[in-house]
C-alpha cells in the first residue's frame, strides 16, 4: 500500500475494536452495551453513506432506511428462506457476505432506477420521489406474504457480530473516504457548490449525481442486511420515514460533508436515543417524546449551526493525504 | 481564415419575451471577438445558448464543423468551449486548487474502482492533475493561494480564478463574460494584457462580452453590437465608435431624451 | 354493469379529488412563493382535523349545538395559526439560506407536529374516531348512490377555490402574491411587502389543508395524528402534475389523482397505494413542468 495514513487509521481502528473485544471479554462492557456499539457501527455505515448523498453531493434523499430494508429483506430471503444457513462454520459466514453483497446490490439497482429519472431535475424532486419511495417499499413489504407481510421476516440468523460489523464499517468509511478525496468527490462537491458552474466546466452532473446516490443506496443496503442479521429479524416499521429521519439527524448534527461528523453523530445519538428511551421509560412518559427530541434537534441545528459539529471538517487521522501534499 | 464557432439565425424566447433575434456570426480561429450592448441586449443569453443553458428557439450552433445545437453543456465543454460567468460563479466551498482540478474532470479517466481503491493509476492521475493545476495557478499569480478556500479570495483573484478554471478544461475557444466587471483602471489594464497573452500562449480563440467600452475597443479585432436582441453594427472597432445606430443605443435617442 | 360501475368509481373519485385539491393548493401556493416543498403541510390538515375533533366532542358533551359554519371557520383558524407560526419560527430566519436548510427544517416541523400531537396524552398516538358532524344520507339515482358527504366534501371545495381564483386575480393581495412569485426582488421595489405576503400565503394554505382536514374527517372517520403523511405526499404529487406552483394545476391534478387512486384501488389495493407514485415518476420523466406549468429557465 502506498498510503501511510491510511494504514495509521487502519491501525488505530485495530485498537479501539481490540479494546472493546477485551472489554467485553472481561465483562467490562455488557453484551447490552456492545449492543449499542453494534447498533452505532450500522449507523455509521448509514449515516456516512447518506452523507455521500446529501452532505457531499447536495441531493436531499428521504428514501435511505428504503434502501436498507431492500438489504435487509433481500439479504434476510437468502440466509434464512433459501440458503437455512445457521451460524457455526466458516462457510456459512461466507455465504452471509454473499448475502450482504447482493443485499447491497438490489438497493443500488432500486436507487438506479429511481435517481435515473429524478436526478435529471432540481433537487427538491428527489426529496419527494425518495419519501413516496419509503412509503412505497413499505407497502409492498406489507404486502408479500412470501416475507411475513406485515408481521415481518422472523427468524433471521443472527450472523452479524461485533468482528463482522466493525470491519464492514471501517471498510465503508475508508471506501467512501477514497472516493471523496478523489476525482469524484470533488465532481460530487462541485455539484453541492453550483450545480450549473459545474456542468460547465465540464462535470456530467446528473452522472455524478446518479453516481452517487447509487453508491449511497448500496451502502444502505449493506447497513440494512446487516441490522437484520443483528436483530434476527426484519419489519417493516424498522425501515420507515421516522428511522430515515434519525439518520438524517446524524448527517446534519454531524456535519454536510463531514465523515467524522457522521460517525461521531452516529454514536453520540444511538447512545442518546438508548438514553433516552431508558429514561423515558423510567419516568413513565410517552416514547414519542423522543421523536419530538429529534424533531427540534433537526430544526435548531438547521437554525443556529448549518454546518453541524465537525463544521464540514474531517479529523486529521481520517484524511488521505496531508493538507498539502 | 477557417471558422471555429459559427452561429446561423440563433433566435430565443422566454415566454413571449425574444430575448435574441436572428444572431449570426463566424468566428475564426484565433481570434479576438467582441460583443457589446447595453444591459438586457441579450448578449449573455447568447452565452448561454452557445454553452447549452439553454436550447435556441430556431438556429444553429456549429462547432469545428460540428453541429453542437441542444447538447448538454458538459459536452459542448468536452468538445473545447470553456466560460466564465458575469457575475462570478467559482466554487466557494473548495480550494482555489480544486476549483482547477474540477475543471480537467472531463479528461480524467479514473473509473470508480481506482477511486475506491487508490491505485497506482489514481496517484498518477492525481499527481499529474495536481501539477497541472498548479502550473496554471503560477500562471494566473495564484500559487500562494492554492489551499486557500475560494469564499476566502478577494474579488480580483476570483475574476483570474474563474478565468484559469476555464483554461483547465482545455478549450479551443473561451467565452469571457464581463471579464472587467468591477475592476479598477489599472486591473483592467493588467485584464486586457492577460487576454492578450493567454490567446498566445494558449492558442485559443476569445470571444467577449463586454460592457466597459474601453476594454472592447482596446483588444478586440471585430465587435458585434446588439440592442434589443437585434444586432444593429457589426465592423473595427473604429467602425462601431462612430456608427450612430451604437451611439443610439448607448446614450438614447437625442429627440427622446 | 361495469359503465355503471365506473361511474359510480368517478364520483368517488371526484370526492377524494376535492379533499386534494385543498392541500395542494397550499403546497403549491407555498412553493409558487417561497419555493419551498412544506412538507409540514400535510399535518397542517391533521391539525385540523383534531381541532374540529375536539370543538365538536366539546360541544356534544355539554349538549350544545354548534353550527357546522363554525366548527369549520375555527378549526380553519387553527391551522392556519400553525402554518403562520411555522413559518415565522421555522422558515423566516432560513429566507437567504441555502434552499436545502429550509426544506430540512420543514422536514423538523412536519416530524415536531406528528410526534407532538402522538406524545400528549390527550390525543395519543393512536386512531380515534370523528364525530358524527353531519348525520350521513345516501341518495340513490338508479345503481348510483351519492352520499351527502361527496355532496358536502364537492361543494365545501368549489367554494374554497372559487374564493381563491377570486382573491389571486382579483384583489390587490392577489395581485401582490403574483409579484412575488414572479420575482421578490421587483416586488419588494415596487413597495411590497414581501413577508407580510408570504405570511398571507400561509394563512391561506394552512387554513384550506384544515378545511380538507374536516372534510376528511367527516367522510373517513378515523383520525391520527400521522393521518396527514400519504395525503401530503399525493397532494404534493398533484400539484407537480398540474405544474407546481400553478394554481389551476393543482386542482386539475389533484382531480387527476383522486379519480385514479379511486380506480386504482377498486382494481387492486397496493396498486392504488402506489398510484401516486407511480404518476410522479412518470410525470417527471416526461412532463417534469407539469401540466399546466412553464418551463422557467434558471438565471444564469
Amino acid at each position: 500500500m502506498r498510503n501511510k495514513k491510511t494504514i495509521l487509521f487502519i491501525v488505530y481502528s485495530l485498537i479501539f475494536y481490540a479494546i472493546i473485544f477485551l472489554f467485553h471479554s472481561l465483562g467490562i462492557i455488557s453484551d447490552y452495551i456492545l449492543h449499542i456499539i453494534n447498533l452505532s457501527l450500522i449507523y455509521v455505515i448509514l449515516a456516512t453513506s447518506l452523507n455521500l448523498i446529501n452532505g457531499f453531493t447536495g441531493q436531499f434523499s428521504l428514501g435511505h432506511m428504503g434502501f436498507a430494508a431492500v438489504g435487509a429483506y433481500i439479504s434476510g430471503i437468502l440466509t434464512t428462506l433459501i440458503w437455512h444457513i445457521k451460524p457455526g462454520n466458516p462457510g456459512s459466514y461466507v455465504l452471509f457476505i454473499i448475502a450482504m453483497l447482493v443485499g447491497g446490490v438490489a438497493a443500488a439497482l432500486v436507487g438506479l432506477l429511481i435517481g435515473l429519472p429524478t436526478l435529471r431535475l432540481r433537487g427538491d424532486y428527489l426529496a419527494i420521489v425518495t419519501l413516496g419511495f419509503g412509503e412505497i417499499i413499505r407497502t409492498i413489504i406489507n404486502n408479500i406474504d412470501y416475507v411475513g407481510g406485515p408481521r415481518g421476516l422472523l427468524g433471521i440468523p443472527k450472523f452479524s457480530n461485533f468482528t463482522i460489523i466493525f470491519i464492514t464499517a471501517l471498510l465503508t468509511v475508508i471506501l467512501l473516504r477514497n472516493l471523496i478525496f478523489s476525482s469524484h468527490g470533488r465532481a460530487f462537491l462541485s455539484i453541492r457548490e453550483d450545480p450549473i458552474a459545474s456542468e460547465l466546466v465540464g462535470v456530467n452532473t446528473t452522472r455524478q449525481k446518479v453516481i452517487a446516490f447509487v453508491i449511497g443506496a448500496f451502502f444502505a443496503g449493506i447497513g440494512g442486511a446487516l441490522l437484520g442479521h443483528l436483530l434476527t429479524l426484519a419489519h417493516p416499521t424498522q425501515y420507515g420515514f421516522m428511522q430515515t429521519v434519525m439518520v438524517l439527524v446524524m448527517v446534519y448534527a454531524g456535519g454536510m460533508g463531514s465523515i467524522s461528523g457522521s460517525i461521531v453523530a452516529a454514536f453520540g445519538l444511538t447512545f442518546l436515543s438508548e438514553g433516552l428511551r431508558i429514561l423515558l421509560g423510567a419516568i413513565g412518559v410517552a416514547i414519542e417524546w423522543r421523536m419530538v427530541v429529534y424533531a427540534v434537534l433537526l430544526i435548531m441545528i438547521m437554525l443556529f449551526r448549518t454546518s453541524g459539529i465537525m463544521g464540514g471538517r474531517e479529523f486529521n487521522f481520517l484524511l488521505p493525504f496531508n493538507k498539502e501534499e | 481564415m477557417e471558422t471555429i464557432l459559427s452561429l446561423q439565425g440563433l433566435t430565443h424566447y422566454f415566454g413571449g419575451l425574444r430575448a435574441v433575434h436572428d444572431f449570426n456570426l463566424e468566428l475564426p480561429q484565433g481570434a479576438l471577438w467582441g460583443l457589446i450592448g447595453p444591459n438586457g441586449a441579450g448578449k449573455t443569453t447568447i452565452f448561454n445558448l452557445i454553452t447549452g443553458v439553454y436550447k435556441p428557439t430556431e438556429g444553429k450552433i456549429i462547432f469545428n464543423g460540428e453541429d453542437i445545437t441542444g447538447l448538454k453543456s458538459h459536452l459542448i465543454v468536452e468538445k473545447g468551449i470553456a466560460r466564465t460567468f458575469q457575475n462570478l460563479r467559482v466554487f466557494n466551498g473548495l480550494t482555489a486548487l480544486d476549483n482547477i482540478r474540477i475543471a480537467r474532470q472531463a479528461k480524467n479517466n479514473i473509473s470508480l474502482f481506482d477511486s475506491f481503491l487508490y491505485t497506482r493509476k489514481f496517484y498518477e492521475e492525481e499527481k499529474q492533475a495536481k501539477e497541472e493545476a498548479m502550473e496554471l495557478l503560477k500562471i494566473f499569480n495564484l500559487q500562494s493561494r492554492a489551499y486557500t478556500l475560494a469564499k476566502n479570495l478577494p474579488y480580483g483573484e476570483l475574476r483570474r480564478l474563474e478565468i484559469a478554471r476555464a483554461l483547465a478544461t482545455h478549450p479551443k475557444l473561451v467565452l469571457l463574460d464581463e471579464p472587467a466587471a468591477g475592476m479598477n483602471p489599472r486591473e483592467v489594464g493588467n485584464l486586457m494584457d492577460l487576454i492578450h497573452w493567454i490567446r498566445e500562449q494558449f492558442k485559443i480563440t476569445i470571444f467577449l462580452v463586454e460592457h466597459q467600452m474601453r476594454v472592447v475597443m482596446g483588444i478586440c479585432e471585430r465587435i458585434k453590437v446588439l440592442d434589443f436582441g437585434e444586432t444593429i453594427c457589426d465592423g473595427s472597432p473604429e467602425y462601431v465608435k462612430c456608427d450612430p445606430k451604437v451611439i443610439e443605443a448607448y446614450l438614447g435617442r437625442v429627440e427622446n431624451a | 354493469m361495469g359503465e355503471i360501475f365506473n361511474l359510480q368509481q368517478l364520483i368517488n373519485g371526484i370526492q377524494l379529488g376535492s379533499i386534494y385539491a385543498l392541500i395542494s393548493l397550499g403546497y403549491t401556493m407555498v412553493y409558487g412563493i417561497v419555493r419551498l416543498i412544506n412538507f409540514a403541510h400535510g399535518d397542517f390538515y391533521m391539525v385540523g382535523a383534531y381541532a374540529a375533533y375536539f370543538i365538536v366532542n366539546f360541544a356534544l358533551a355539554r349538549h350544545v349545538n354548534i353550527p357546522v359554519v363554525f366548527v369549520f371557520a375555527a378549526s380553519m383558524g387553527a391551522s392556519a395559526l400553525i402554518a403562520m407560526a411555522a413559518n415565522r419560527i421555522a422558515y423566516r430566519p432560513l429566507r437567504y439560506k441555502p434552499r436545502l436548510s429550509a426544506l430540512i427544517t420543514a422536514l423538523g416541523v412536519s416530524m415536531f407536529l406528528e410526534y407532538f400531537f402522538s406524545a400528549l396524552p390527550f390525543i395519543g398516538p393512536s386512531f380515534r374516531s370523528f364525530p358524527e358532524l353531519i348525520t350521513q344520507r345516501i341518495f340513490t339515482i338508479g345503481n348510483i348512490k351519492i352520499s351527502n358527504y361527496a355532496i358536502v366534501d364537492v361543494a365545501v371545495s368549489a367554494v374554497l377555490m372559487i374564493f381563491l381564483t377570486y382573491l389571486v386575480r382579483r384583489t390587490k393581495v392577489g395581485m401582490a402574491m403574483r409579484a412575488v412569485s414572479q420575482d421578490k426582488d421587483a416586488a419588494r421595489l415596487m413597495g411590497i411587502n414581501i413577508e407580510s405576503i408570504i405570511t398571507i400565503t400561509f394563512l391561506i394554505g394552512g387554513a384550506f389543508a384544515g378545511a380538507a382536514g374536516i372534510l376528511a374527517g367527516i367522510t373517513y372517520p378515523r383520525i391520527y395524528p400521522y393521518m396527514g403523511i400519504l395525503p401530503g405526499i399525493k397532494a404534493f404529487t398533484a400539484a407537480v402534475l398540474g405544474g407546481i406552483g400553478n394554481i389551476p394545476g393543482a386542482m386539475l391534478g389533484s382531480y387527476i389523482m383522486g379519480i385514479s387512486e379511486t380506480f386504482a384501488t377498486a382494481y387492486n389495493s397496493l396498486l392504488g397505494e402506489g398510484i401516486a407514485f407511480a404518476i410522479l415518476i412518470i410525470v417527471l420523466l416526461f412532463r417534469p413542468q407539469g401540466l399546466l406549468g412553464e418551463v422557467t429557465a434558471e438565471k444564469v
